[in-house]
């Protein structure tokens, strides 16, 4: 019992230890990660005066981008199901066992 | 002279893994540790193939891949390696929940309870460093949330400082294709030799009687991996890996592997501390597991308790993987 309450005052002293967290700067303009950018620590100053072949590669990259993170989902879905199925398979056969029920 | 010939005739046979076993391990429950190693094999020899096709640097990573991909031998390696990565992630949770529910971790079983828990952080991390390694925008955002995470830590600032700059994917490379693989051995062999010294774990309310072979037990774990596998083989054609454009800085458009979504979640209400606060938590639950739920072979009340926080924990986790899986991005960095 001591354990148990030693699990979960650690548990709580962990979880509480996070609230004053906040994010902050979520204004930040994207640019291309290069051998030279990634060096750079000022990332926000983006040239404004970008070629628009370069802006039209980035809208059509971020299109590309929301097209398979969308399509990712389906195969999210599956896999998450999946997994419980399995899970649940698993606990159907060994946890019936180990009550008694199959031996 | 006889002596030295009789010595010779000693030498290791594949007979000596004749050796008996209990009858419950051709079940399929107690040959997934087995199919995971296959698994393992499998993703040595492909990631050593690309290896070789790979440009470790941050300008060359993706482009290297994007040539790899152009070959349809080559698209269908690297689907086949993330393919089977994602079976053994797969396959390593079903072979924990099984150890769970048969109370495997109790006992003389304790020690090796352990090192599968160090396994199961090396699997994790590796699957981490290869989303990391092909520096598309998945790889990048799933780099700068670690970036940030460690930054938290104590002395984080200075070791994420390491992690930056130009040999960013040199040094992920060098994590995923070498550290990582001798931690992996390091940690793999006693567990293997343990399974060996202990014997295989007993099924709960059964009599323990060894009535088959090990090298049974190899065939089997063969048999099951031949299917699983195959069907990896199979997804690898049919469902080719994406390899995101980019990496552009300042963004957060994908979310990351589909294991880590109840991570990203708990991200989304409490910040990227949750990403160093849950796996922390989660070890130490592990950790104590076996102190905890003690009585070997009983099917005792604290024992009913873990199976069921057990459960619960994995509801929570799949309808979190659910949830996020299907809602849009969200965006979590102070990213630079």
């Amino acid at each position: 019992m001591k354990k148990f309450n030693f699990t979960v005052i650690l548990a709580a002293v962990l979880l509480f230890s996070v609230m004053g967290y906040s994010h902050e700067n979520h204004n930040k303009k994207p640019r291309k990660v290069t051998d030279s950018s990634i060096v750079s620590t000022s990332s926000d100053t983006v040239n404004i005066n970008q070629k628009t072949s370069e802006q039209i590669e980035t809208e059509r990259d971020f299109e590309t981008i929301r097209q398979d993170v969308e399509r990712s989902s389906v195969f999210i879905v599956f896999k998450a199901i999946g997994l419980a199925l399995a899970i649940g398979g698993l606990a159907f056969v060994y946890l019936r066992r180990r009550n008694g029920g199959d031996e | 002279m006889d002596v030295e010939r009789s010595n010779q005739e000693k030498g290791w046979k594949l007979k000596d893994l004749d050796y008996p076993v209990p009858k419950h391990a051709l079940e399929f429950g107690y040959c997934l540790g087995g199919v995971t190693l296959v698994g393992f094999g499998l993703l040595v020899i492909t990631g050593l193939i690309m290896a070789l096709f790979f440009t470790p640097t941050v300008d060359g990573a993706r482009i290297s891949i994007l040539h790899l991909s152009e070959s349809p031998v080559g698209l269908w390696l690297r689907s086949f390696h993330r393919w089977t990565a994602e079976a053994i992630i797969f396959l390593i949770i079903l072979h924990l929940s099984r150890i769970i529910f048969t109370g495997s971790y109790q006992g003389k079983r304790k020690v090796n309870w352990f090192f599968g828990i160090g396994l199961l952080l090396i699997i994790f991390v590796f699957f981490f460093s290869g989303t990391v390694i092909k520096w598309d925008q998945e790889g990048y955002e799933a780099y700068q949330h670690m970036l940030e995470a460690t930054e938290m830590l104590p002395l984080g600032v200075t070791f994420a400082s390491f992690l930056k700059g130009t040999a960013a994917v040199m040094r992920m490379f060098v994590t995923h294709s070498l550290i990582l693989p001798l931690l992996l051995f390091v940690f793999l062999l006693p567990h293997l030799a343990l399974v060996k010294l202990n014997g295989l774990s007993p099924l709960p309310n059964a009599t323990s009687s060894n009535s088959t072979t090990f090298s049974q037990h190899l065939k089997k774990v063969l048999g099951f991996s031949i299917p699983i596998y195959g069907l990896v083989v199979f997804l690898s054609a049919q469902f080719p890996v994406v390899l995101y454009p980019g990496p552009y800085s300042g963004v957060e458009m994908t979310k990351p592997p589909w294991i880590f979504l109840p991570l990203y979640a708990l991200e989304d209400k409490l910040g990227l501390i949750a990403l160093i606060i849950a796996p922390v938590i989660i070890v130490i639950a592990l950790i104590i597991l076996p102190y905890f739920d003690s009585k070997a072979g009983e099917n005792s009340k604290t024992h009913k308790i873990v199976v069921w926080s057990f459960l619960i924990i994995v509801g929570i986790s799949i309808a979190l993987i659910l949830f996020v899986g299907i809602t849009p991005p969200v965006r979590h960095l102070n990213m630079n």
